[in-house]
């Protein structure tokens, strides 16, 4: 998921797209390490962070990953259990941006 | 599709679990079956002792970078057990402990070159089997996982004999095996496996396992469309149970057209008051809750947060973009 994340966020690079983590790693310094390592350099919440429900609690997560799409007007347009299909990803993403580069 | 990883505490429980096969009561034969299960035992002992002090270093390590280091470094390692599994399957070939020694290696260390090794002994004695009666009682001795080189053959024998009573649960077995699978081969098996399936066997009441792999499948459009079969021809009561609850699933992730239908497929399994229905209520209504404030359609609700450098955010602040939001994590 990783490889195909970044060059997801390499591809999209200026236009209206992000890629929003929510990491639940628990140790900080290895994650350091990992996050250097695989080039992730998109950024992420703290799943868990001191005294406040986890987001993926909030969130009803049941596994791992959990992908929502969300359009630039804020709704939710689609949801996988699971890495979806890399073209499936892709395509869902492209017809979002160009729909949010024509204003609609 | 890919396996998901259901949050830490599973995967370190996956990690202590040991021994995938226990031991059994061996035939009282010769002498050399008796020592060969003697042996697999004492091999079996050894290794839950190694389980045994891993877990106690777990539980006294503090969470954190202590508990990381613990589960790299302390691990016990398969290795020196496999290979004494693959000398006594050697000694032993016809001990039925060969068989369950085997096993315990493809089990207890997956991916390695003694898992190779057991798997391609495990071939060769599968290979000669063309009873359906034997082979499924062969198999059903193997772990339950990681046995797709084993599907290939099994799924041929099976074809051959439709017919046989044995056949449906073989080809079940192959779609147990191969549903997972990174290889392209085993995907494409798996997707012909169940499209048999469902040609040849729609209305049997065993296919309510396959609904409910159907429910978390990558491939939706090709779910959606076996469900909804299963739906309208399966009579039994578990299947339909099954069936009903992942095309609710399915459509749930769909688009925002199919969502009514979803709700109402979700409703439909928390209302029906026979025990597979009841099964399913409590995870139905898990969905139709969540569905209802993070359904596709929904607005996305706030989160506000930190990220991994500890600045505060939050996710309205990408308004005007499209967000991939991501759950996830190297674990």
């Amino acid at each position: 998921m990783i490889p195909h994340e970044r060059s997801l966020v390499n591809r999209l690079d200026g236009k209206q797209f992000v890629l929003i983590g929510i990491n639940s790693d628990s140790d900080p310094k290895q994650l350091k390490k990992d996050l250097q390592e695989n080039q992730v350099t998109w950024r992420s919440f703290q799943n868990q962070r001191k005294d406040s429900p986890a987001i993926s609690d909030a969130w009803s997560v049941r596994g791992w990953p959990t992908l929502y799409l969300i359009d630039h007007k804020g709704t939710i347009k689609k949801k996988w259990l699971g890495s979806p299909r890399h073209e499936v990803l892709d395509r869902e993403i492209d017809t979002l941006v160009q729909a949010a580069a024509n204003g609609k | 599709m890919k396996l998901l990883v259901f949050g830490f505490a599973v995967w370190v429980a996956m990690g202590l679990s040991g021994s995938l096969v226990g031991v059994q009561a061996h035939e009282p034969a010769t002498q050399a079956k008796d020592s060969a299960a003697e042996e697999f035992a004492a091999i079996q002992n050894d290794w839950s002792q190694a389980q045994q002090a891993y877990r106690r270093a777990l539980q006294e390590a503090k969470p954190g970078e202590e508990r990381t280091r613990v589960l790299k470094e302390k691990r016990p390692k398969p290795d020196a057990f496999a290979e004494r599994c693959l000398k006594l399957a050697q000694a032993h070939p016809d001990s039925p402990a060969a068989v369950q020694a085997l096993a315990w290696v493809m089990g207890s260390a997956p991916g390695t070159e003694a898992a190779r090794k057991a798997l391609t002994r495990i071939k060769e004695k599968l290979a000669s089997i063309t009873d359906l009666d034997m082979l499924q009682k062969r198999l059903a001795e193997l772990p339950s996982f990681g046995l797709g080189e084993l599907a290939p053959a099994a799924a041929e024998k099976a074809r051959r004999n439709l017919d046989h009573p044995r056949a449906l649960p073989l080809l079940l077995w192959v779609c147990s095996q191969t549903r997972y699978s990174d290889s392209k081969e085993l995907t494409k098996l798996y997707n012909e496996t169940v499209d048999l399936v469902m040609d040849r066997f729609l209305e049997r009441k065993e296919l309510a396992q396959l609904a409910g792999w159907l429910t978390t499948d990558d491939n939706p459009v090709w779910a959606e469309k076996h469900l909804r079969r299963l739906l309208e021809k399966n009579p039994a009561d578990a299947v339909k149970a099954q069936a009903t609850f992942g095309l609710a699933s399915v459509l749930k992730n769909k688009d925002e057209a199919s969502q009514p239908e979803a709700e109402r497929l979700f409703a439909s399994v928390i209302e029906r008051k026979t025990p597979a229905y009841v099964n399913l209520a409590g995870r139905a209504k898990t969905e139709l809750d969540d569905n209802k404030l993070r359904g596709i359609g929904k607005p996305a609700p706030e989160i506000l947060g930190a990220d991994l450098d500890g600045k505060e955010f939050k996710l309205s602040d990408y308004k005007g973009k499209v967000v991939l939001l991501d759950f996830w994590g190297f674990w």
